[in-house]
Parts: structure tokens; sequence; C-alpha cells
């Protein structure tokens, strides 16, 4: 354990302390909540009842404790809706929600990567200029925009894909390809401009000295260092796939988190709406925190002291 | 070895001569569409909410409309295009709102950061970071979830958001130009703190400012269209592009254009912002 390491796992531990005291505030600011799960008119007596059960007549600084140390065992307590217990609700549905993010990432890299190193290949002609507008667009169009432009074309006019749901693998292609063609835009022009300046490196210049062909320079010595920056944007990418998710979800009403968090918040499902706060909070910053230890172990630089 | 080298210093400075592209045209959408977001009330042939049963679903120009209704209507035959205008007004005065309120925040933080150090600096710093680990959006639906979905949480949260990347830029900036002479001169004339920041260190954040406005401006738009796309944003009897694309998208089947129209809009508006900023960001490059 470095220092660097130290710091780091330090650093993730503060955000997601953070995160729970954040939710822990504005669940208190947003009202009473024995009333918000009671209704507006319950009786004096079921009120006060509630209260002792939640343990909400206890001093503030009692209730924080007891939410951390909730918090810390993944207990949520049980939905307002329907009273089951949330992690179960959060856990059934998280594997659809990873199919639709697998797939859209693996579509946005494949797209996304190969066609920005035909970008930088082509440097100011015509492929180039025409991929880097695509790439504008592509990213300039909300996602939900396009999920309903692919409706209306491939659901509605052509009929040739289904609309809605998740029973077969067809149902994954067009929720995929709206959260997906974003990133196939920005992996793009991220891949172009690590290329470019990869490309005016003397390593490059020395390789192609020593006769080697344009795609071994490229695949050898361009993409693994190309790489670095492209690591950078990973919790970037899995942040703008999540709130993705979330939109293109309710569109093609697929039974994931994300379609559970927009229904959870219209409904003001309070256990559930935490739950998945924190639950996409950690994520972020396990990832976060792994691109920064990724850095480390790729980058001699780093792993010698210095600064980045 | 020459001809390596000069390609590589055209690679240095290579600013695309498409300046009508990436300046004109954008510039010129984004001042017509605000022009007549913000006169709607002149510009639009109908009322908003002018319900014309006896021209119910019709389709725009082009599609076998007429220009009576040049961009179609609605299921109640309210006018399209009257619609779009008015809704355009409430997203779009609320973006430039937002942006302007956000950067004052944010840069208000960051030079409290800088001004104070120590504690607060520290806490300040926690707490951007968390804001940039974790997605504003993600944050509003907890805070919508919380206070319930109404016109005010959206215009409150849209003015904070972005509001860690003002702070961000404001502490880097204020730290380093604080060591300059002319801010210890101005500090030993006895200048007032307020005074050496807004006129000494603030002008310093410009050119960043500009950029981060114009980059804020156009996931404003995004953020509040996708809010009330999905309901929880600005709420009836408000109107506003996202939820006006929401509403469209029920009649998909029978009136393509009540979603295509608000859609087109804001794609065009926030393409028309992406091409402006990576204008201003390479010109200050």
């Amino acid at each position: 354990m470095t220092p660097f390491v130290m710091v780091k796992l330090f650093r993730a531990f503060l955000t997601i302390w953070i995160a729970v005291t954040f939710v822990f505030i504005i669940l208190r600011l947003s009202g009473n909540p024995a009333l918000s799960a009671l209704g507006e008119d319950a009786p004096l007596d079921a009120l006060h009842h509630f209260n002792q059960l939640v343990g909400l007549d206890r001093s503030i600084w009692f209730q924080y404790l007891t939410f951390l140390k909730k918090v810390t065992f993944v207990d949520f307590g049980t939905s307002f809706r329907d009273g089951r217990a949330v992690s179960e609700i959060v856990l059934e549905r998280l594997p659809k929600t990873g199919l639709l993010m697998g797939t859209s990432f693996v579509f946005g890299a494949a797209v996304g990567i190969p066609a920005g190193a035909l970008a930088a290949h082509f440097e100011r002609r015509w492929i180039d200029r025409t991929i880097l507008s695509l790439a504008t667009a592509s990213f300039s169009l909300p996602n939900f925009c396009l999920g309903i432009l692919l409706t209306l074309i491939f659901v509605m006019k052509l009929q040739i894909a289904p609309g809605a749901g998740s029973e077969t693998l067809g149902h994954v292609f067009l929720p995929a390809l709206a959260i997906g063609t974003g990133y196939a835009g920005i992996l793009a022009r991220f891949t172009r401009s690590a290329l470019l300046d990869i490309h005016q490196e003397p390593f490059i210049l020395a390789a192609e000295s020593r006769g080697l062909s344009r795609l071994d320079v490229l695949v050898q010595h361009a993409f693994p260092n190309a790489a670095i920056p492209v690591v950078t944007i990973a919790g970037l990418i899995f942040g703008g796939l999540v709130s993705g998710a979330v939109v293109i979800e309710t569109i093609f009403a697929w039974p994931g988190i994300g379609q559970l968090l927009v229904s959870s918040v219209a409904n003001r499902d309070l256990p559930v709406v935490q739950a998945l706060i924190l639950l996409l909070t950690v994520s972020m910053v396990t990832i976060n925190t792994c691109v920064d230890l990724a850095y480390f172990y790729l980058d001699p630089r780093i792993r010698a002291g210095g600064e980045r | 070895m020459a001809t390596r080298l000069r390609s590589i210093k055209t690679l240095c400075c290579a600013v695309p001569s498409m300046r009508f592209f990436v300046v004109s045209l954008p510039c010129g959408w984004l001042l017509a569409v605000m022009l007549a977001s913000i006169g709607s009330s002149i510009v639009a042939p109908y009322a908003p909410n002018a319900i014309d049963l006896a021209a119910r679903l019709q389709p725009p120009i082009g599609f076998g409309g007429n220009w009576s209704h040049i961009l179609g209507t609605d299921n109640l035959g309210r006018d399209t295009l009257s619609r779009l205008l008015h809704a355009g007004q409430t997203s779009f005065l609320i973006a430039i709102i937002a942006t302007l309120v956000g950067a004052a925040i944010g840069t208000t933080v960051g030079f409290l950061a800088a001004y104070f150090r120590g504690v607060v600096e520290e806490v300040i710093v926690a707490l951007v970071d968390f804001q940039a680990a974790v997605p504003f959006f993600i944050v509003a639906l907890a805070i919508i979830a919380a206070f319930g979905a109404s016109t005010v949480t959206i215009a409150v949260l849209l003015c904070l958001f972005g509001w860690e990347r003002y702070a961000r830029v404001a502490r880097a900036i204020a730290i380093s130009v604080s060591e300059r002479d002319y801010v210890n001169a101005a500090q030993l004339y006895g200048a007032h703190p307020l005074r050496i920041y807004l006129r000494h260190i603030l002008p310093n954040t410009q050119a960043v400012l500009m950029v981060n406005l114009a980059v804020n401006f156009s996931e404003v738009i995004l953020l509040e269209s996708t809010l009330s796309f999905l309901g929880l944003g600005v709420q009836p009897p408000n109107a506003s592009l996202g939820a006006m694309l929401n509403f469209g998208r029920e009649y998909l089947s029978d009136a393509w254009w009540m979603a295509a129209a608000p859609g087109g809009v804001i794609f065009i508006s926030i393409l028309a912002v992406t091409a402006l900023s990576e204008f201003l960001r390479r010109s200050e490059a």
C-alpha cells in the first residue's frame, strides 16, 4: 500500500460518505416521512407509532448513526409501494440493466474506436470530416430524441423491431442503439485525438523509420499509448451509460433499474430511490477509483511517485 | 524528414476553415430561435392553447398539410408551431437564467475556497470531487424524489447545475493570480477583498468562463428537456420542449410531427451550441 493508493481509497470512502450524508439530509428536509408513508390524513396515534417504529422520535444524531449502520449492512427497508424488501426489488432488475448497458457499451466501442482510428488515419480528408461531423451530430442528439426516432422508423413505419419489453434478445437492439450511438461519437472523437497526439511522438517516427507497416505501427505502438487517455474517460462513459439507461429504459419499457428509478421518483418511493442513488454512487466511485489505480499500474511515471 | 516536420506543423494549428458552419449558422439559428421564443406572443400565428377540433391532427406542409398550420396540429387541433414557440420560451428562458446563476454560484464558491483556504477550501474541494464523481442527473433525481416534481424544483436544480466546473476553474485561477504583483499592489493600497476579487481576479477567468458557459448552456437544455420528458421537470400548464416531446410520444403512430418538431428544435439547438463551444475552445487554445 503506497501513499498514492491510500489517498485514492480514502477519497473514494469520503465521496461515498458524502453521498450517504447527502441522501440522509434531503430525506429529512423533504418533509415528515411518516406523512409521506401513511398519507396526509393518517390518524395521530398511527403517526406516533410509525415515528417510534422507525426511530423518528430519537435525536437527529441518533437517527443519522442508525441510518449509517443500516446503509453499511445494505438494509434499505421496504418499498412504500408494494411493501417488498428494496434490495430484493433492485437485485431482480439489475441483470436487465447490466445486459442493456453492456450491449450499448460494446456497440459504442465497436463502432466508435475503429471510426476514430479511420478518421485519424485520413486526417483532414473527407473521410475524417464526415466521421467528425457524424460524431458531433451523434452526441448532440439527445438519447431520448434518438429513442423516439428509432421507434418511429423501426417500430411504426418498417415494423421490423419490437418497441417495448425485454422478452427476447431482439428487444435489446433498439434501446442499445439509442444509448450506444452517442458513445460511439464520443469514443470516435477521443480515439482520433488520442491517436493524433501519439502520432507526433518520436517513438512513432522511430517505428515508421524502421520500416514497419502503418497497421503494425498503429496496433503495436499507437494503440497501447492511446489507451491511457481513453481509460480516463471510462468513469465518464459509465456515468453517461447510467443516465442513458434511465431515460431509454423508460421509453422502451425495459424492466431495469433505470425504469425503476424514474417510476420511484415519480411516486416518491423514497426507500427505493435512496437505495438506487447509493448503488449508482458506489458504482461510479468504484469505477473512478479503479481508473486511478489502473493509471498507477499502467503508467510507470506515477508509480515512481511523480505527479500526474 | 522536412515534409514530415511540416506535416506536424500543419497538424498543430489545424483549424478547419469552416467558419460559416461552426459560427455563423449556429449563431443565426440560436438567435432566431431565442428571439422567436421570447417574442412568441407576437410571432406565433395562434394562441398556444387555442383548440380547433375541426383541424385535428393536420400534417405539416410537405406532408399533405396546408399553410394555415405550417407544422401541423395536435390531437386537439392546437397549432404545433405556436405551441413550439411557447414551449421554447420556457426552455430557453430557464436555460439562460440557470446558466448565468450557475456560473455566479460556482465562481463565488471557487473564490471563497481560494480566499479562505484551510478547512473551508478542503470542504469545498471534497464537495467538488463528489459532484464530479456522481452524475448531476442522478443527484437531481434524488432531489426531485424528495421534494416532488414541480417547475420550481427543476428551476432551482438547473441553477445549481455545473457549479463544480465553475468552482474548480475559479479556485485554480484565483490561487494562481493572487500571487501577481498587481493583486499585491491593490492589497497594499488597502483595497477591499471583494474589490480585488471582482476587479482584478474575475477578469482572468473570462476566457475559460465563456467556454464553460457555452458547454453548460447546452447541458442545461439537455437536462431540462430530459427531466421534462420523463414527466419530472416542468409541469403542466407550463410547457417545455421536453414535455411537448413526451406528449407527442403518445401520438407517434398518428401524428409523428407532434414529437418531431420539439425533438428537432432540441437537437439543432444543442448541435449549434456544441459547434460554437468547440470553436471557442479552439480559438482559446
